[in-house]
Formats: C-alpha cells, structure tokens, sequence
C-alpha cells in the first residue's frame, strides 16, 4: 500500500495559526506544498488567509476543501492533477461545470462499489467450485451441471439440469417463470408494507430473512464443506460459532455496528443467497436471469415501476428502505452549505450529496494524507475486511483486466478520504438486509447504494459460469464490473434510480457465451488438452477448484 | 469562509453521537454477548475502544469497564473454545460413541 505516497515529507508543523501537532496532510492546490495542515479543521480555519495565495483564482470562498479524491495515482500527483483537471474542463466544455464535479465524486463512488461487488462475486465463485467438487459435471458442456452435494434437501427442488441435453427446456422456463413471479410478487408486498408505513411488519420480516440466510444456508453451506473436505467437527462448537455469527449479524445489521461489520455482512449475505441459487440448473439460471434484467428495467423505469415508487416514498417520507441496500459508505464528499439551493424538478432522487457537490468549483482543494494515516484509518472505519491479502489475490487472479478497480491503494485512498468529509447521514440504519427480490442501485443519500439483489445476481452470473471454466468466469467478472461502471456513468448522466441489473447481465451473458464458443475451445486447443481428462484426481482438497468442463481451458489449479 | 458546523467535524460518527448513546450502544452488546456470544463482545471492543480513548472526559467510566469485560469474556470464551476443539480433535476417536455422535461427520481415515 506504500505506493499512493509520493510526496511524504519530513514530519512538519501544522501551518494553521496556533497549532502545534503535526501535519498530515497538504494542501494539494500548493504546488510547492507550503501549507500543510494536521486536519481539517485546521485547513479550514487557515482557509481564509492562504486561499489568497494560490495563484489561480479560487472561487465561491464557502466551498469546503475537502478531499474529493480520484483514483489514487492522480490523487498523489496534485499539481499534475489540477492541470489535468483544467484541461478537462475545456475539453469537456460543452459539459457544466456541476457535471464535471458530480463525474469525479462519481469516480471515488465507483471504486467504494465496485470493490464490494468483485469481492461478492469471488467470494461466491469459491463457495460454488468447493461446494461441487469437479467430476460430476465433468466435461458434460452447457446444460449439465447438476450440483452435487447438499446437506439439506435444497438440491432436489431443481433437480438435475440437463436441459440442452434432453431437451427439457420446458420445465427450465417454467421454474424461472415461478421465480421470477415469486420476486415480483415479494416487491409488491414491500412497496405495499413500505407504503402504508408497516415498519414493524417490515423489519421483521427482514430479520426473519437474514436470519435464516445467515443461519440456514450458512448451516447448509459450512456442513456440506465439512462432509465434502471430510474435516472433523463436533456439533457443539459448531453451533457455537454459527450462533455468533448469525447473532451478530443480525444486530450489527439491524440495529448498530460498525459499518465495515454491515459491509461485510452485506456482502456475505449475497454470497449465501447466491450460492443458494446455484442449485438451479444452468438454463433456468440463465433465463432467470434474463428475466430479472427485464423485470429490473420495468420496475425501476417505469412511471409507476414498484422500485420507482419504493424508492420515491423512501425520499419523500425520508426514511431509509429497511433492507435490500448496501451502503457504499458514510460518504456524502462535501459538506452540504447551509444554503443548498434545489436542483430542478426533475432530480427527485438528486440527493444531498449530489447537490452539495454541485455548489463545489470545478477545482476542489485536495487533502492528502500519509500512508499511514490513510492505512489507519482504514482499519479503523473503512473496509479494511476488503483488504485481506487472499481475497486480492483471488480477485487479481481472475480479474487480470480490471486494473484499477480492485488496486489496494486506491482503495484505502478512496475510504478515509471519503470519511474525511463530513457525513449528512451517519451509518446506522441505512443499510440492512438482503431478499431474493432485487433491488436498484443507488438512492445517494449518504454514498452510493447498491441493491443486494445486484450483488446475488451477479454472483450468480459469475459462479454459474466459473462452474464450467475459468476463462468464462474471467470474463464474466469484467463484463459484470464493466456493466456495473456503465451504469454509475448513466447515473450521472440522468441523476435519478437506475437498474443496475439489465447492462452488466446483458454484458455478461454476452461475454459468456462468446467465451463459451470461441475462447474456450481456442484455448484448448492451443493447450492441447484432450477434451476429456478422466486422469484428473477426484479426492483430497483442492480437487474442486479444477476447471471444468472442455478440458478446462487453461486448467487453473490450486 | 467555510461551513464550520460543529456537528460536522469529524470523519468519525462516533466523535459525534452522544455520549450516552455510545454508553447504551456499549452496553447492550455487553449484555446480549452473556447469550454465549463471544464474538458480540469482540465487536464491541473493536467498535468503540477508539472513541473511548479519544472521548475519555466526555464517556462515563462504564463505558470502558463494559469494553473490558466484553475483551475478558472474549478472550475467556476463546480460550475454552480452542481448548474444546484441541481435546476433541485429539480425543475423539478414544471417547468411543460419544465422540462418534457428538461429530458432524465422520471423516474416513486414511
């Protein structure tokens, strides 16, 4: 993480009048870094005298210098970085300038979501591969992974998918038909609960649901990695520790926590949910799919879509959504000014933030902090869980393209950043719980949010096509965040709730089957893999992360 | 000059709730973590030692001794659990069939 700090100075004084701690941080408007500051407050006061002395004039003396940080390599190079930024800003001069501000929170926004999203979907696709040790679906082609095996009963409800192979596509239709209603169905009793102010019915409701995530499939989930890696366990400290985890989960969630603690639940919540869709079969998950992309679109864009309105209500009556929405962060960048004048009619769902970033000068002030503030900090509030080396390198192994999104520095540049700036909502409540109904992204209210039905279905996605190869699985991830960044891009653009399912799980459809059909075979021949590898061993761990089917096309093993 | 609201300085929303909700926040996890859960204490600890630190003069003295006792208990339970799990691993093929029913699943030996 040492990387974001290039200018690390010898420790200096504070420059604000009577300070004497030290500075952390430099005014990042100085090119010569004169002015150097121990927080915020502190730039703050000394605001007044030493904005004078920047050579260019800075307008609206009521903005906030507070960090509004972009991706970390740009961030620690002030000076080039300004310049970058004015030249934007005639490139883009057909653009306003409050879009041009809104861009780059949107740039700090995009990494505090994408990076809970790669972690779901990797986290996923390695409880989909250890949970269907490889040989039973072994080199059967599309339609033919049936999931193997499963402590409870689950598995039987979708039967043994092989759709393509016997041509049963009927009943595949049919069972994605009866979830895709069942979801509708679902949002509609939320809208209605939601509606008639049921909050009561409503929590509990979703405490029923993420209790029995957290303890029913996390039962299922652990039991069967037990039965299947043959690790011995005895029931009592087994319980134990599902007990703590499904309690604490349910209170950090619910009630208060810290946020990375509700983060991080969040995103284990889509996993499990994610995994307990993976006892479908291949073709009905790809309908199903299909079909919450187009049920997303409605519901979300419609004039009287039950999203739209669900999410309307919930600004209109300013109350949070009880449930369905990870919270990017306690973010809101700027601080709101006291006069915050309304954007126009149309930006219903303009939110705070959003509007508080608007008043900003195209050139915001920029605090930087040492690594080692920056790696305090975030360990103390930012997502420091996201941060653990394993995770990075499985999301670095099969998302090879995504450069900066999953980088460590940029992201515990984008968290204390982020915190730096004073929030209009705190955590506690904004986020909670996850159902089988999706949800849209992003009512903006403090940071980004992110429907957890975006995060399960993802997931899904990628797990679905990691359990035939890890090329496709590969691909799936990128086109997946692609499609995620596009739809962040879009939001900026329109200023208003977008469905975040429709781009990625047409990009990733897209990217999967031309995976399926041109990269996979390509590979394998390059490889010379025969088509079918009955040598492979099926015992002993690690056996269940061999890629499938096709000879595996490029044959990831560990 | 810049919005300076009082209410808005910190990064931290804990520099900003009110003592005594943290003193309530630190409390029930205390007492909801006596329902065998170790690891509620763990948070708790996690959560607010920080702010505790920080707020010191502010935070009633209870908060701290709730944060203590939730580390205790943490590390108490953690002790008792890794000494369960080392006897049984070591033991469980001697207790006989109480071992095998107390086990998830009985791995074959090799």
């Amino acid at each position: 993480m040492g990387d974001t700090n290039v200018e690390l100075q010898p420790m200096r004084k504070c420059s604000a009048p009577d300070c004497e701690q030290s500075a952390q941080y430099k005014c990042s408007l100085c090119t010569d870094g004169s002015a150097v500051y121990c927080s915020r407050e502190c730039q703050l006061r000394h605001w007044t005298t030493h904005a004078s002395t920047h050579q260019s004039p800075t307008p609206a003396p009521q903005s906030n210098p507070v960090a509004d940080s972009n991706n970390a390599a740009q961030a620690a190079k002030p000076p080039k970085r300004s310049k970058k930024v004015r030249k934007g800003t005639l490139a883009l001069s057909s653009l306003d300038e409050e879009t041009i501000a809104e861009l780059k929170y949107f740039l700090v926004q995009i990494y505090s979501i994408v990076k809970p999203v790669v972690v779901c979907i990797t986290l996923s696709i390695l409880c989909m591969r250890l949970t269907n040790p490889q040989g039973q679906y072994f080199d059967k082609g599309i339609g033919s992974i049936t999931p193997s095996i499963f402590a409870g009963g689950i598995a039987s409800a979708a039967g043994g998918g092989r759709a393509i192979a016997e041509g049963s596509q009927g009943s595949d239709a049919t069972s994605a038909l009866i979830i895709i209603s069942q979801i509708v169905v679902a949002t509609f009793i939320i809208l209605a609960l939601f509606h008639y102010n049921c909050m009561k019915v409503l929590y509990g409701f979703f405490g029923l649901i993420v209790l029995s995530l957290l303890g029913f499939f996390g039962f299922l989930i652990t039991t069967s990695l037990l039965y299947i890696y043959a690790v011995p366990l005895d029931w009592i400290s087994f319980m134990f520790f599902l007990w703590n985890f499904a309690a604490v989960g349910l209170v950090s969630v619910f009630w208060k926590g810290p946020l990375w603690l509700q983060q991080g639940y969040m995103v284990l919540m889509s996993v499990l949910m994610a995994w307990s869709l993976s006892t479908l079969s291949a073709v009905t998950s790809w309908i199903l799919l299909a079909l919450l992309a187009v049920w997303d679109l409605i519901a979300v864009l419609c004039p009287y879509g039950p999203l739209r309105l669900l999410i309307e209500s919930s600004q209109k009556n300013d109350r949070a959504i009880p449930a369905l929405l990870y919270t990017a962060g306690p973010t809101a960048m700027m601080a709101t000014p006291p006069s915050k004048p309304v954007e126009s009619s149309e930006s219903i769902s303009a939110p705070a933030a959003t509007a508080a970033t608007m008043n900003q000068p195209p050139t915001p002030m920029y605090i930087e902090g040492t690594s080692e503030f920056l790696q305090s900090t975030s360990n103390e509030g930012g997502s420091s869980l996201f941060n653990g080396a394993s995770i990075q390198n499985s999301e670095a192994l099969l998302n090879p393209n995504d450069g900066d999104g999953n980088k460590p520095s940029s992201t515990s540049q984008a968290d204390p950043l982020v915190q730096a700036g004073p929030s209009t909502a705190g955590p506690v409540g904004a986020a909670v719980a996850a159902d089988s109904s999706e949800d849209d992204d992003d009512g903006l209210q403090s940071g980004m949010k992110l429907g957890l039905g975006d995060f399960v279905f993802y997931s899904v996605l990628a797990s679905r096509a990691a359990l035939l190869d890890w090329i496709s699985a590969a691909n799936v991830v990128v086109a997946v965040v692609t499609g995620l960044n596009f739809t962040i891009f879009l939001l900026v653009l329109f200023r208003k709730a977008l469905p975040a399912l429709p781009i990625s799980i047409v990009f990733g459809l897209l990217f999967y089957f031309v995976s399926y059909l041109t990269l996979v075979p390509l590979v394998n021949t390059v490889l010379n893999i025969p088509p079918r590898l009955n040598w492979m061993p099926v015992d002993g761990p690690g056996s269940a992360l061999w890629a499938g089917a096709n000879g595996g096309a490029g044959m990831v093993y560990f | 000059m810049p919005v300076d609201d009082p209410d808005k300085k910190s990064a931290d929303p804990l520099d900003r709730m009110a003592p005594e909700e943290i003193l309530s926040i630190a409390k029930t996890y205390f007492l909801m973590g006596l329902a065998f859960l170790p690891f509620m204490w763990l948070i708790n600890y996690i959560h607010l030692h920080r702010v505790a630190r920080r707020r010191k003069d502010e935070l009633s003295p209870s908060v701290a001794t709730y944060l203590y006792l939730s580390l205790g208990g943490c590390a108490v339970w953690t002790v008792l659990i890794f000494t369960w799990l080392g006897l049984y691993l070591s033991k469980r093929t001697q207790w006989g069939e109480f071992g095998d029913r107390i086990s998830i699943n009985l791995p074959l030996g090799s």
